[in-house]
């Protein structure tokens, strides 16, 4: 077998395994909730039962005593009560990994009852903004990390310090209220809510369907409300992340600029430009793959909150609604589906990784040392 | 390195020399200085809240009675220039800066007795908010009141009937006690007491209709909401669009008549609340931020002070260790790491708080739980290259044990890095408990930036505008993380030189 497959192999086991024990965290909390919101439920029932039967006169102490103990046994059999916990346990890991989680009290998001159809639809929508934010994240933090790597201390570069200082301390959900206050409520420029953006987006193409619009109409209308949804979370995430990582990018870029191969080329002629994306790029993007990884995590976190902020119908809609309606389920589920997102962006970049770097794939190193947060 | 093996007292020798010079470089760096002069000033509110702030106001923080005469969800003066400033009028201070309160007695033909409350006070663009009015009362027999605001314009607006004529209006549609006999105090914020329906209907009405108004179901509508201001406003022809307020001296004349000669009223407090407040704003009951504020610093320190310093020092210490320790421990160690570093923090601990019930410092002990590998891992690869130094190879040769070499010979080399270390991970504790205060999931006996964000949330604050409600908690959590990051930056940079060049 050849190092980048093993590498890959083990890394997806290892990363497989996090996933199971997160996921069995978040079991046995849930099993301990249950357990303690249901004892607490059936102690007041058994209380209501034996009060009801205390008026029967036509029962004798003992068999008062029976029927309520009956009573109880049933109930503890019907809630689930019963039983070893582990056994507990381990079926609610089966239930969260297969997402069989029968239905939440409300249509929170989508048409469905479902947890497991609000949940997956809820992930879709965070997919196309988070993946969105990432892309532009790393582009532009790419190429500002590069061009201030360039001129140490330059204008540039004492900017992006300070921007990488703000990007560490200030919460992501914060500038989103900010950016309301300007842009929604002081200038009118884009909405408070995005709830409305599929729903939009669905009219028109029915409006499109139906011939009341031409193909040119319908497709600038449609990447308008794109624009006039999206813009404001999207800008938020940005702003937050690209500083830090810009930071980032400099700061290996620069330790990179001190090795030989780059004044090798340098002294081979080859144009600045070329040195820069090239060589010094070509050989930092290991770990600037990995920071990437971190980043992206680390952020995501920030960013859940940030949709309730903005509306957005993703799962930071849905870890509010949940919080607010109590449905715990439906909660924990998110939650799990957050970490399976973690775990999958890990797997994917591992990959990028090992083609990245020649050592992965030849076999000699380790690849990504701490995976992600 | 000499080969000679260090006595312990030189190692000592060495770190403190060490450290002297990390202090000497940090003394000539711009943003560390910057970072510290601001921790000081930060750590000198948190000592020092009860001088420097209201200790009075946070105990009283749930207590909404207490902030009743405030202004609410106001902003600050300095932002609200045309604002009215809030007036306060009590029975032994009865002049104050724009306003002034004559009482007058008399007999009136028929007996009964008069007593009359003036409050003369001045309006030079935007009126009060409210009328908070507060009397000590006593009476035995029958007593009535009348309440008329006379405007600049000349107008006189009834907000009761006229005692003087047919029945007139009780204490009881006013101040709600007893109309025939009552001993004590009496209170009543008088917009609520104007946009009341029925006050609406029989006051405000009569008078817009004298003036020329024509009013239907959507200027009902508009009065119970804004028929305070509407008191104060100019009357323009289109006085329910677009509201226009009336400056100049109003004059709101409160008085009782009773039956009862022995009878006596005297003013406890009169608060013209006004249209900003103080030098933060203040939430929907009123409360002043400015407070909230300052009180805030105390816990986001404590907070991300000790998670961090708990985190880097635990993590320091595994690492240390299981770089040392090397083989199959380190394997395992590292592992157990790794596993602990790959947990989304945040989902599990708003899954957690949502089911138990949250406490500061059981949050400040699970972020420490979940946040010591980062620092271990970074110690571990620097431990893994310390113990191969001619120095510990030396120590071990003369027998020193591994107690020793891992706590006086290899972590001491460590210590500056868990300093930046320990700088850079505070913002990310004090993110993490605002974050789940702004989900409500935050200490319920505890007031955190994070849970005035909350309140902000819930107040809809985007929405209505209430800019300083979010601005300000959010400049304090940014400006307390900043300065941890100036620090932990100016460190890092001198102990990797290479960043700076």
């Amino acid at each position: 077998m050849s190092g980048v497959a093993r590498l890959l192999i083990v890394q997806t086991i290892n990363n497989l395994a996090i996933l199971l024990i997160i996921v069995a965290i978040i079991s046995v909390i849930f099993v301990i909730y249950n357990q303690q919101a249901l004892e607490g439920a059936v102690i007041e029932a058994v209380q209501n039962y034996a009060r009801m039967i205390e008026r029967n006169p036509n029962l004798t102490e003992e068999e008062k005593k029976m029927l309520i103990e009956q009573f109880e046994q049933n109930l503890r059999y019907k809630f689930g009560l019963l039983g070893n916990p582990v056994q507990k346990v381990y079926n609610m890991m089966i239930r969260l990994l297969t997402l069989d989680l029968g239905n939440a009290r409300q249509i929170y998001i989508g048409a469905s009852y479902a947890i497991k159809d609000q949940v997956l639809l809820a992930l879709r929508n965070t997919a196309i903004l988070f993946t969105t934010a990432t892309i532009i994240t790393t582009f532009v933090g790419l190429f500002i990390g590069l061009y201030a790597a360039r001129r140490p201390q330059g204008l540039l570069d004492r900017v992006l310090s300070i921007s990488a200082v703000f990007s560490a301390s200030l919460p992501t959900w914060w500038l989103g209220m900010l950016m309301l206050l300007i842009f929604a409520f002081k200038l009118g420029w884009f909405p408070f809510q995005s709830k409305d953006i599929f729903i939009k987006l669905s009219e028109l193409s029915a409006a499109y369907q139906v011939g009341e619009m031409g193909y040119f109409t319908y497709l600038v209308s449609r990447i308008y409300t794109w624009i006039y949804y999206m813009f404001l979370p999207l800008v938020t995430v940005v702003i937050v992340s690209v500083g830090g990582w810009a930071y980032v990018v400099r700061n290996i870029v620069i330790n990179r600029m001190t090795e030989d191969f780059v004044m090798v080329a340098r002294a081979k002629g080859v144009p600045e430009r070329k040195v820069l994306f090239g060589h010094i790029l070509r050989a930092s993007s290991p770990p600037l793959v990995t920071i990437i990884v971190l980043g992206l995590v680390n952020s995501l976190g920030g960013a859940i909150i940030t949709e309730t902020v903005f509306g957005w119908p993703g799962m930071g809609l849905l870890y509010w609604v949940a919080l607010t309606n109590s449905e715990t389920l439906l909660l924990g589920t998110v939650t799990y589906v957050t970490v399976l997102l973690f775990v999958i962006a890990v797997v994917i970049l591992n990959f990028i990784y090992a083609l990245l770097d020649p050592r992965v794939r030849t076999g000699h190193a380790g690849g990504i040392g701490p995976v992600a947060r | 390195m000499t080969g000679r093996p260090k006595s312990s007292r030189r190692r000592f020798e060495d770190l403190r020399r060490g450290l002297a010079n990390l202090a000497r470089e940090f003394r000539r760096s711009k943003t560390g200085m910057t970072g510290l002069t601001i921790l000081v000033i930060l750590t000198f509110i948190a000592i020092f809240f009860p001088i420097v702030g209201n200790p009075e106001a946070i105990d009283n923080w749930t207590n909404l009675e207490y902030w009743q005469d405030n202004p609410k969800k106001a902003p600050p003066c300095w932002a609200a220039s045309d604002a009215f400033r809030t007036v306060v009028i009590t029975s032994n201070n009865t002049s104050a800066i724009g306003a002034e309160l004559v009482a007058r007695e008399w007999m009136a033909p028929d007996g009964r007795k008069v007593s009359s409350f003036s409050l003369l006070f001045k309006v030079e663009k935007k009126p009060p908010t409210n009328i908070n009015v507060e009397f000590r009362v006593s009476y035995k027999k029958t007593t009535r009141v009348l309440i008329l605001l006379e405007r600049p314009d000349g107008q006189t607006v009834y907000l009761t009937k006229d005692p003087f004529e047919g029945r007139g209006t009780s204490v009881k549609d006013v101040f709600g006690v007893a109309t025939t006999k009552f001993n004590g105090t009496v209170s009543k914020q008088l917009s609520s007491y104007v946009t009341k329906p029925k006050n609406v209907e029989n006051f405000l009405r009569p008078w817009l209709e004298s003036n020329g108004y024509k009013i239907g179901t959507a200027e009902t509508s508009v009065l119970t909401k804004s028929g305070f201001d509407i008191l104060f406003a100019k009357l323009t022809p289109n006085l329910f669009n677009q509201l226009e307020y009336l400056p100049g001296r109003y004059n709101l004349t409160i008085a009782f008549v009773s039956k009862d000669p022995e009878s006596s009223f005297e003013v406890k407090k009169i608060v013209l609340v006004g249209g900003c407040f103080g030098l933060a704003g203040s939430d929907k009951y009123g409360r002043d931020l400015l407070q909230g504020l300052l009180y805030g610093v105390k816990w986001a320190l404590i907070i991300g002070l000790l998670a961090s310093l708990a985190s880097t020092l635990i993590g320091g210490v595994y690492g240390v260790v299981s770089g040392y320790a090397g083989g199959v421990v380190d394997e395992v160690m590292l592992r157990i790491a790794q596993v602990i570093y790959s947990i989304p923090v945040l989902p599990i601990l708003i899954l957690l708080f949502a089911i138990i019930k949250p406490s500061i410092w059981i949050l400040i002990g699970l972020l420490v739980v979940f946040g010591w590998p980062g620092m271990a891992i970074v110690t571990r690869s620097m431990a893994l290259q310390l113990k191969e130094e001619t120095y510990v190879e030396a120590a071990r040769a003369i027998g020193a044990g591994h107690f020793r070499l891992v706590f006086l010979y290899i972590l001491p080399q460590i210590l500056p890095y868990m300093f930046a270390s320990i700088a850079l991970s505070v913002p990310g504790a004090v993110i993490a408990e605002a974050s789940l205060s702004f989900l409500g999931l935050g200490d319920p006996t505890i007031l955190t930036w994070g849970k005035i964000l909350n309140e902000a949330q819930n107040a809809a604050a985007t929405i209505n505008g209430y800019w300083w409600w979010v601005l300000l908690p959010g400049i304090m959590i940014t400006l307390v993380g900043t300065t941890f990051i100036l620090i932990g930056q100016a460190l890092d940079t001198i102990l990797n030189p290479r960043l700076k060049r």
